[in-house]
């Protein structure tokens, strides 16, 4: 299952969304999430001038925007969501811009509203950082 | 054998929520939250994915969790029962 418009999925918008694309793999189970970072994406403002890096912030949000969809995916409908918790994460390589970024999700545990999803964020093939995510469910 | 799962399980709560405290030391009666422990909700689902590894045991909902989580007899005894079920 493929979903090109994410906002319609996540309250998210832009300049904080950040995702293009997500592909469910297994509704609530598994997914990848997709982003372009060009040249003048609003995450590039300031870091750093005349020597672009995607931050690491970015791809936690873009990771944990991912997981969003795919938890959501499984009810069949959009909602929202809360980042509870970020751990263990590792930035193994920079990202430099003009990029294309995997954002891959699997869900490690839930209980509860919370679930524990593991991140794995690739670019041109690379592994950029890994880590493990909460998120919590709005009561929505 | 029920002695030994209570200690594996404070081995595990130790471990999984990297607390520097000697496993030996958690009062085996005591609430792993609120004023016991002072476990919090993201702590009860490190947990819930470690003992799912480690027993292949699923707390599956809020309300299983009350029943496990009360101490650390109450989740030895939880998988005991889980166990013998299987």
């Amino acid at each position: 299952m493929r979903i090109d418009d994410p906002s319609s999925w996540i309250p998210h918008r832009p300049p904080i969304l950040t995702v293009d694309a997500v592909e469910v793999d297994e509704p609530g189970v598994k997914g990848r999430g997709m982003r372009r970072f060009a040249a003048g994406d609003p995450w590039l403002a300031g870091h750093f001038p005349g020597n672009p890096v995607v931050p690491g912030v970015a791809m936690i949000e873009g990771a944990a925007q991912t997981a969003a969809i795919v938890l959501l995916a499984a009810r069949g409908k959009g909602g929202g969501g809360f980042l509870a918790d970020v751990s263990k994460f590792r930035f193994k390589a920079p990202v430099i811009p003009p990029a294309d970024v995997v954002f891959e999700i699997t869900v490690a545990g839930v209980f509860g509203a919370l679930c524990k999803v593991s991140v794995r964020v690739l670019s041109r093939g690379v592994l950029a950082a890994e880590g493990e995510l909460v998120l919590s469910a709005s009561p929505q | 054998m029920a002695e030994d799962l209570v200690a594996d399980l404070k081995v595990l709560i130790v471990t999984r929520l990297k607390m520097e405290i000697d496993p030996a030391s958690i009062d085996s009666a005591a609430s792993l939250f609120g004023e016991g422990l002072g476990l919090d909700s993201i702590d009860a689902l490190e947990l819930v994915v470690g003992i799912e590894r480690q027993y292949g045991i699923r707390i599956a909902d809020a309300e299983m969790g009350k029943k496990a989580f009360g101490s650390v007899n109450a989740l030895a005894a939880f998988i005991s029962e889980k166990r013998l079920a299987k």
